[in-house]
């Protein structure tokens, strides 16, 4: 896919006045049941914003060369970006003109609908290989904030309609967009008749099946560049560590050894896999070299030591102890030396997960029965709770720190929960059948 | 024992014994619906039992008495009252509290009888599976399925099993017995299952 | 032998050779009853062993569940150390700031005489005092001359408090207040001098020169001060009730005053411990 900012964007967000109350975002509705109905994923909507939304207007793209069935770019677009409860696109229907460029905007018709920002574009070229190109509006400043020309291809269309939710994204918030990304996670079938470690698009959406098995997938890890996948598997009668590239399958097992192993987290350099190996029925983080070689003993102690995280200079790794009386987080240098306590608050801070970029840590926080993911500070150790639970577990985060992807075992349904720290959106991926459990988030793949 | 010398004083006691030898193996044996007894060696009766495999009404049991105390189990696997409790037919699962691996007592019988059994059948194996409720993240689970195998694992050994036919794995939360989100479930999911090889 | 022996002979003949076969059968059964009885001993002993191998399985677990416990009070303990510490370093620094402030700002302990209205308060920078223009400080100014040898001490004090020499630096205050007790900066110097212990951890004693100031000067600048410091000390010494009243009273009596916006954090701080 070929990328090309021909007029440049602005780096800051236009203007957001505030002259009507929050447009609502439905409450548990149905959104986005796109056409592949029977392998996709059905989104709902836990949580409400609590944030004002911007007002957009995402406006149909022009297809200027089609043929057959025209494929509706601006759907998915406006789909990503409401997704995150932080903006409120306008519906089509109340739109009263459809421009395809800036040049044909009549901005005062945008001002009267308190749109801020409004996206236009047309689809030009071969139909097969067309030519995207697209333009985002200030209405108020009445200048354009981002033009591009992105090459797409037939096979291409969804994720090039993703790229130009990221674009838009960034443009108005700041941070990069996660719509490129891809989610792992684990489906168990009615009954736990098969376990499938499946790779979807962030927004559920295309899930695909790397492996099946009717023995346990657990802890799905994403490497740092996203082509491998490190997880857990039970088919050797015990856990074992497996890695797998994504684009062939190819696998091989990490630790082919009686012991079990599980927990996978890779470095930041994609060299390392810290994992959890049980020896003597006694759980300690040991790195491994992901081409081979002998795994290395990181912690020593007769207590649980599991989820390892590494820091993200790869300098430190985090890690769930019950050495105390629950389990909590401590962190010690990767090539060995003292451990460190870092959750004080509360007795169970469980499976931490940096925050990508900020001194902030996702956590499995228990209190009174009740499993909450939780954003932890960690420099002045204030816990700050995202989900109710009341079994929520296995947070990750989106490779741009705004959102975590989680185990939901919510009172509404179980799935996958989606928050968005922004908005504090939280959204259930759910599959036609079966449960949706220990997603990972993968990373930036452009 | 002098008997033979002086046979004559020696006969009624003899007899006396001999009697009371059959009456007690005889009240015995009679409510015992199986075959003869195997043997007087308890420990061939056991070998007995394992090769008739999962033949479970035609095992064997000759050797319990029956006096005034309570009944004994004189079989590697069976209960005081005669039932299986340990072997592959005996209890195969141990349940446990929430969040904690230490063995009710009410199992000490039960790990005894799997214990002896063991001993008896040095060329069993068994398979310990520990499992954990759902409740805290699944890979904290799993350490703790494994605290709970090596509970068992570490009873067994002290009961006479050799570490070499005990193979403790955990599953964390991946192998409930019970789906549901309640204790009762739970209840039924914190567990170590005892699988005997079959050979 | 007689004929009429060998009937009997033969019958006992006869009837050792058939109890021969029973005696066998006997020895046999009561080995089987030895035998029986050993595996009724074995089995209680088993299960008797049973039940200790379970309750040891159980007592190791029990312990390694005392041992985390603990494990997690020490290390509770550790981070508030840790924090106390951070605190105390920060307060430190505060300090040091206000002292090399007040060197900055040019303050040289008054020479003597009441004609010297210019010379600024003999307090720490950050005091109520300092607002207030020298002119209306008649009773500091007023103050009888010091004499040179203590007013020496008092400077080398200060100059030890700076290079946290705080051992030394209190014995510095103790002497001015020896050779001075009524002195212009006795106030302070007690002040200080509570100071010195506190920073040091000796919160007994820095109380105690805290109470002093407020009871002996309690027309002194340092007087809020000094009880916000009374109340920290009383709180370090476990006494949150008295630390509590302590410090409401210096956000009462100083509102608008540092003191009483530090009483206010500490009083939330307190709340929020207790809770």
């Amino acid at each position: 896919m070929k990328l090309r900012n021909i007029l440049g964007g602005r780096a800051s967000p236009p203007s957001r006045r505030t002259r009507r109350p929050p447009p609502q975002v439905l409450c548990l509705a149905v959104l986005a049941l796109l056409p592949l109905a029977a392998s996709a994923q059905l989104d709902i909507v836990i949580t409400r914003s609590t944030q004002r939304a911007i007002p957009i207007a995402v406006v149909p793209f022009e297809w200027r060369v089609t043929l057959g069935l025209p494929y509706d770019f601006a759907e998915i677009v406006e789909a990503d970006l409401a997704r995150t409860g932080q903006f409120a696109p306008m519906g089509r229907e109340t739109m009263i003109t459809r421009p395809t460029s800036f040049s044909e905007m009549r901005l005062t018709n945008w001002r009267i609908m308190d749109v801020e920002a409004v996206l236009v574009g047309h689809v030009s070229g071969s139909e097969a290989n067309p030519t995207v190109e697209f333009e985002l509006v200030d209405v108020y400043a009445g200048e354009s904030l981002l033009v591009y020309r992105l090459q797409s291809s037939r096979d291409a269309f969804r994720a090039t309609a993703h790229r130009i939710a990221d674009l838009v994204y960034e443009q108005l918030t700041g941070a990069r967009g996660m719509f490129s990304t891809r989610l792992a996670y684990v489906q168990v079938t009615p009954g736990r008749e098969e376990f499938r470690l499946i790779v979807a698009d962030a927004d559920g959406q295309n899930p695909i099946v790397v492996l099946r098995s009717t023995d346990p997938i657990m802890s799905p890890s994403w490497s740092p560049d996203g082509a491998w996948l490190a997880y857990v598997s039970f088919e050797a009668g015990h856990a074992e560590v497996f890695v797998q590239e994504v684009a062939t399958g190819q696998r091989r097992p990490l630790s082919p050894d009686r012991n079990s192993a599980s927990a996978p987290a890779w470095s930041p350099d994609g060299r390392f896999l810290a994992v959890a190996r049980n020896v003597n029925a006694n759980s300690d983080i040991y790195i491994y070299p992901v081409d081979g070689g002998s795994p290395q003993r990181l912690t020593r102690h007769s207590a649980t030591e599991t989820e390892p995280e590494f820091s993200p200079d790869g300098d430190r790794v985090y890690f769930t102890s019950d050495r105390g009386i629950g389990p909590q987080v401590y962190v010690m240098p990767s090539r060995g030396g003292r451990a460190q306590r870092v959750s004080f608050t509360g007795s169970y801070n469980a499976r931490p997960r940096l925050q990508p970029d900020r001194n902030q840590m996702a956590v499995v926080h228990q209190q009174d029965g009740r499993f909450r993911i939780g954003l932890m500070d960690l420099r002045d150790e204030s816990l700050r709770l995202l989900t109710d639970g009341p079994l929520d577990e296995s947070p990750s985060f989106a490779p741009n720190g705004r959102a975590l992807i989680f185990g939901a075992g919510t009172t509404a349904g179980r799935g996958l929960g989606v928050y968005f720290i922004d908005s504090g959106v939280m959204r259930l991926l759910r599959a036609p059948e079966g449960i949706l459990r220990e997603p990972a988030w993968g990373p930036h793949e452009n | 024992m002098n008997f033979r010398k002086n046979t004559k004083a020696c006969l009624p006691i003899l007899l006396a014994v001999v009697l009371a030898a059959c009456e007690t193996s005889g009240t015995a044996a009679q409510p015992e619906p199986g075959p003869d007894p195997a043997g007087p060696d308890a420990a061939t009766a056991a070998g007995g039992a394992t090769a008739a495999g999962a033949g479970s009404g035609a095992i064997a049991s000759g050797t319990v008495i029956n006096r005034e105390g309570p009944p004994v189990a004189a079989e590697p696997g069976r209960s005081a009252s005669g039932d299986w409790i340990g072997g592959p037919q005996g209890t195969l699962v141990i349940y446990f509290d929430y969040d904690r691996s230490s063995i009710r007592e009410e199992y000490s019988q039960v790990l005894q009888a799997h214990g002896a059994w063991l001993a008896a059948n040095q060329g069993q194996a068994v398979r310990l599976e520990g499992h954990a409720d759902e409740r805290g993240t699944p890979e904290y689970n799993l350490a703790l399925g494994s605290r709970r195998a090596n509970a068992v694992t570490q009873a067994l050994t002290a009961l006479g099993a050799g570490s070499a036919q005990l193979n403790a794995v955990s599953f964390g939360e991946e192998r409930p017995a019970a789906e549901g989100a309640d204790e009762i479930a739970w209840s039924q999911n914190r567990r170590v299952e005892l699988v005997y090889e079959t050979n | 032998m007689k004929r009429t022996d060998w009937p009997v002979v033969a019958v006992a003949l006869a009837l050792a050779f058939v109890l021969a076969a029973p005696a066998d059968a006997q020895r046999r059964r009561d080995r089987e009853v030895l035998e029986e009885l050993e595996t009724r001993v074995g089995v209680l002993e088993q299960q008797i062993r049973a039940d200790n191998v379970v309750a040891l399985i159980n007592a190791q677990d029990e312990l390694r569940r005392e041992i985390q416990a603990l494990r997690d009070a020490v290390e509770r303990l550790d981070e508030d150390l840790r924090r106390n510490a951070e605190l105390r370093r920060s307060q430190f620094a505060a300090l040091e700031e206000r002292l090399v402030a007040m060197e900055a700002r040019g303050f040289t302990p008054a020479p003597a005489g009441p004609q010297d209205v210019t010379g600024q308060a003999p307090g720490d920078a950050d005091d109520a005092a300092e607002d207030t223009v020298p002119g209306d400080q008649p009773t500091e100014a007023a103050e009888p001359a010091i004499e040179a040898g203590s007013q020496e001490n008092y400077e080398q004090a200060r100059e030890l408090l700076g290079q946290a020499q705080y051992q030394a630096a209190g014995a510095e205050f103790l002497r001015y207040l020896e050779a001075n007790p009524g002195g212009g900066l006795a106030a302070n110097a007690r002040y200080w001098l509570g100071e010195t212990f506190y920073v040091q951890g000796q919160y007994q004693e820095a109380g105690a020169e805290f109470a002093r100031v407020v009871s002996d000067y309690p027309d002194s600048n340092k007087l809020a001060d000094s009880l916000l410091k009374l109340g920290y000390t009383q709180d370090e010494l476990g006494d949150t009730e008295t630390a509590t009243a302590t410090l409401e009273r210096v956000r009462q009596d100083f509102a608008g005053a540092d003191a009483a916006n530090l009483a206010t954090i500490r009083l939330a701080q307190i709340e929020a411990r207790s809770r």
